[in-house]
């Protein structure tokens, strides 16, 4: 890694419903109540999990996260903070 | 707890995550010794099977689905507390193995929780496809509990599972590992196991301590609850734990269950990484490829529609012979009885009402078969999921979502298979929403009423037509009533939804059947109680007082205007009069309360004729001959047929599942205003416009 790399500003973090698709993202933040948080957690949304967004609907995404695949109703996928990865 | 004697049976339970093929096991360990109850006070099903393994014999109890012993979902909740309370023998955790990481979470709380437990890494043969490598030796070893690996269709590894429990279960043999946390987690799960220990709390509740501090941390509302019933210091150990999940969050800078479900998934990816490993990665992965298609943004809802219709279009075409042939046995049946019988109360009682009520019902099972194994197969496949997405953004529109497209599916084949389907609806508002539209989603058993009357009174390639747009009529009524309860009755945010999306799958010929079979049976028991046991009240109704002859002369059903049943029928009579309806339709419509199909049967015993076979096309001329109906009443009453108030199973279905009267009660009532209001509107105009 050249020291150049050290200065770009870090990519911008997005919620998920805005995040590229089929491209990797690190997720930073869950937002929510604690059972939706938890329930989250249960499923792999941790933070530094990393998961890619396969297609959406209107707010509704498919997101790949450890190996599975999950809808997200559009509430939760707004509350999913994440950002890209290099 | 001690090592089992070995002449109690040993009692297992099977948890794991949904869809990671726990029940095909279940299936498999238990083939038919199955039974299927309820917990005590909740909704949620209780399977229980018997197996038998080198004559020891083992009690199996298939859990409900779980991601997390901190409990999410109804599902959980009883999971977990059978885990807790009732301490089984052995735990079998289903792990599927193509989703190692996520599956492995529910482990680690096993081990945890440390009681006896084993792997049963399940789907290894899709794992080796995909390129992975598993030591399951090492991956045990490391997790710290016995890791089998196994297909559950095929039957691959169950007598290595098999030998697995008897011998944890013989030796009680408990996790061999404890799972660490972190230089800054573990001090406080330290100091909170302490002080449980102190309050003499594992013997109270033989659980590890140690689980229940890291519990207590997560701030698990269960176990607050339970620990603050049992001991006066709770409040005290309670504040102590709120110290502790600030200071975690202070230095860590994320809650403490994240905190502690972040450990998880690290020390889940250290054992994987060391265990699993990949030893080429398939080029194209399938069920991408096929989502691609599926979910498209363009094609996706259209897709879907053709889909729909191709199987409606199979589910009649497929389902026409059979239907003819048990309409044929049941005559034959009807005419051998008649032969054999003296004519009289028996027979009648036999030919019209038995076999004349319950054969016109039964007559319509290869339908409903065909519909449930569409409905499995689509299911099984994991095209299910993939639907509910497509049609999330519409249902949307009308304040539900995708979760909700399941239960009206199959409301088309039944409405109470469809009742208990809502089940998966975790929103308590969308869950009632569904529950009370789903019976315009127009249910198979009204079926033979629109046949009967369409092809009596519309023109063959009308008729066709006419009971088509009654189907959409249903939709869309389902649809205005949804947004109509979501704006007045259950107003509010929605909870937003996650769902699983399994990888394709071909599903297994046994998986189909059985499936299918389940709710084919709620049908088929239907049939045999409430049906029969209405037949019966209906034919007793009509026949008592015995017709005076010269009335049944003077022909229209006449004969049996002075029944109870026609007296009962003549006294609502004003009130259907709007709809264009007379006494006998009324009779007819009251019968139908108890099943729709007695609608058909009914209206067949009062033109004193069967409804089986020949019996039918009688019924039809005898309905085109009565000066009471013509094409504008039928319409009107298939539309009335269609809204009014769904059959007494549904009823009671509902009731079961919301536990209380309120619901099924305004169910009934708004439903037969609804249909009377709209039969009403459907008649008047159609009076107005000269028809």
């Amino acid at each position: 890694m050249s020291g150049r790399a050290e200065m770009l500003p870090p990519p911008p973090e997005v919620p998920l419903v805005q995040a590229a698709p089929c491209r990797p993202h690190e997720v930073v933040e869950v937002r929510g109540g604690h059972g939706m948080r938890r329930h989250l957690t249960d499923m792999g949304f941790v933070p530094g999990a990393v998961i890619s967004v396969v297609g959406s609907h209107g707010g509704t995404c498919i997101v790949r996260v450890l190996d599975t695949r999950l809808m997200l109703g559009r509430g939760m996928a707004q509350r999913i903070i994440v950002r890209p990865l290099r | 707890m001690s090592p089992l004697r070995k002449d109690k049976p040993i009692v297992v339970a099977l948890a794991g995550n949904p869809n990671s093929g726990k029940t095909t096991l279940f299936n498999s360990l238990t083939g038919s010794r199955q039974h299927v109850g309820n917990y005590p006070g909740v909704t949620v099903e209780r399977k229980e099977g018997r197996a038998e393994f080198e004559g020891r014999e083992l009690h199996i109890v298939d859990l409900p689905g779980t991601y997390s012993l901190t409990p999410y979902s109804l599902e959980e909740v009883v999971a977990r507390r059978y885990v807790i309370h009732e301490r089984p023998d052995v735990i079998v955790d289903v792990v599927d193995a193509t989703n190692l990481e996520r599956n492995l979470y529910l482990a680690t709380q096993f081990i945890e929780l440390d009681v006896p437990v084993i792997i049963a890494l399940n789907m290894v043969d899709m794992a080796d496809a995909q390129g992975l490598r598993i030591d399951t030796v090492l991956l045990g070893q490391l997790v710290g509990a016995p890791v089998i690996p196994m297909v559950a269709t095929t039957g691959f590894g169950k007598r290595e599972l098999l030998e697995a429990i008897a011998d944890v279960a013989t030796k009680y043999s408990k996790p061999q590992v404890t799972i660490s946390f972190g230089s800054e987690l573990e001090p406080h799960i330290a100091a909170v196991t302490e002080k449980l220990d102190t309050l003499g709390l594992d013997d109270q509740m033989g659980i590890s301590p140690r689980w229940l501090a890291i519990k207590l941390l997560e701030d698990d509302a269960e176990v607050v609850k339970d620990l603050r019933q049992r001991i006066p210091e709770a409040e005290e150990l309670l504040d102590r734990v709120a110290q502790a999940r600030r200071h975690i969050a202070e230095v860590l800078g994320t809650d403490a269950e994240l905190a502690i479900g972040d450990r998880r998934y690290g020390f889940i990816a250290g054992a994987c990484r060391r265990a699993v490993a990949t030893v080429r990665r398939p080029k194209v992965d399938i069920t991408d490829l096929i989502d691609d298609i599926v979910t498209n943004r363009v094609i996706g809802i259209p897709l879907f529609l053709v889909l729909m219709w191709l199987m409606f279009e199979m589910v009649f075409t497929l389902g026409g012979p059979p239907m003819g042939w048990i309409e044929a046995g049941f005559d034959s049946l009807g005419t051998a009885v008649s032969q054999l019988l003296p004519p009289g109360e028996l027979r009648s009682l036999i030919v019209d009402g038995i076999i004349g009520g319950v054969g016109g019902v039964l007559v319509f099972i290869p339908n409903i078969l065909l519909l449930f194994l569409a409905i499995a197969f689509i299911e099984d496949t994991g095209y299910m999921a993939r639907a509910a997405f497509v049609v999330d953004r519409l249902m949307h529109y009308i304040g539900l979502h995708g979760k909700s497209f399941i239960p009206m599916l199959i409301g088309f084949g039944c409405t109470v298979p469809a009742v208990l389907a809502t089940r998966t609806i975790d929103d308590e508002k969308n869950r009632l929403t569904t529950m009370l539209v789903a019976p315009f989603m127009s249910c198979s058993a009204r079926l033979p009423v629109y046949l009967l009357l369409a092809g009596a009174f519309f023109a063959p390639d009308m008729a066709g037509k006419v009971i088509f747009a009654i189907y959409i009529l249903g939709v869309m009524i389902a649809i205005v009533m949804a947004l109509v309860l979501r704006k007045c009755l259950f107003t509010g945010e929605t909870t937003p939804f996650v769902m699983e999306l399994p990888p394709y799958r071909l599903p297994t010929l046994r998986g189909l059947i059985v499936h299918m079979w389940e709710r084919t049976w709620l049908y088929v028991k239907k049939a045999g109680t409430v049906i029969l046991a209405a037949s019966i009240i209906v034919w007793f109704l009509l026949t008592h007082p015995a017709p005076a002859p010269d009335l049944a002369a003077a022909g229209a059903g006449q004969g049996v205007a002075h029944t109870y049943a026609g007296r009962i029928s003549r006294t609502f009579e004003p009130l259907i009069q709007p709809l264009g309806f007379d006494w006998k339709i009324g009779a007819g419509l009251i019968a139908g309360f108890a099943a729709k199909e007695t609608v058909v049967s009914t209206l067949g015993t009062i033109y004193s004729l069967d409804t089986t076979g020949d019996g039918e096309r009688g019924l039809r001329e005898a309905l085109q001959a009565d000066p009471a109906w013509d094409p504008l009443v039928a319409l009107s009453v298939m539309v009335f047929v269609l809204l009014y108030v769904p059959c007494i199973a549904v009823v009671g279905a509902v009731r079961r599942e919301t536990n209380s009267w309120k619901w099924p009660l305004f169910l009934v009532v708004y439903t037969c205003s609804l249909a009377w209001i709209v039969s009403f509107i459907v008649y008047q105009v159609g009076r107005l416009l000269g028809f």
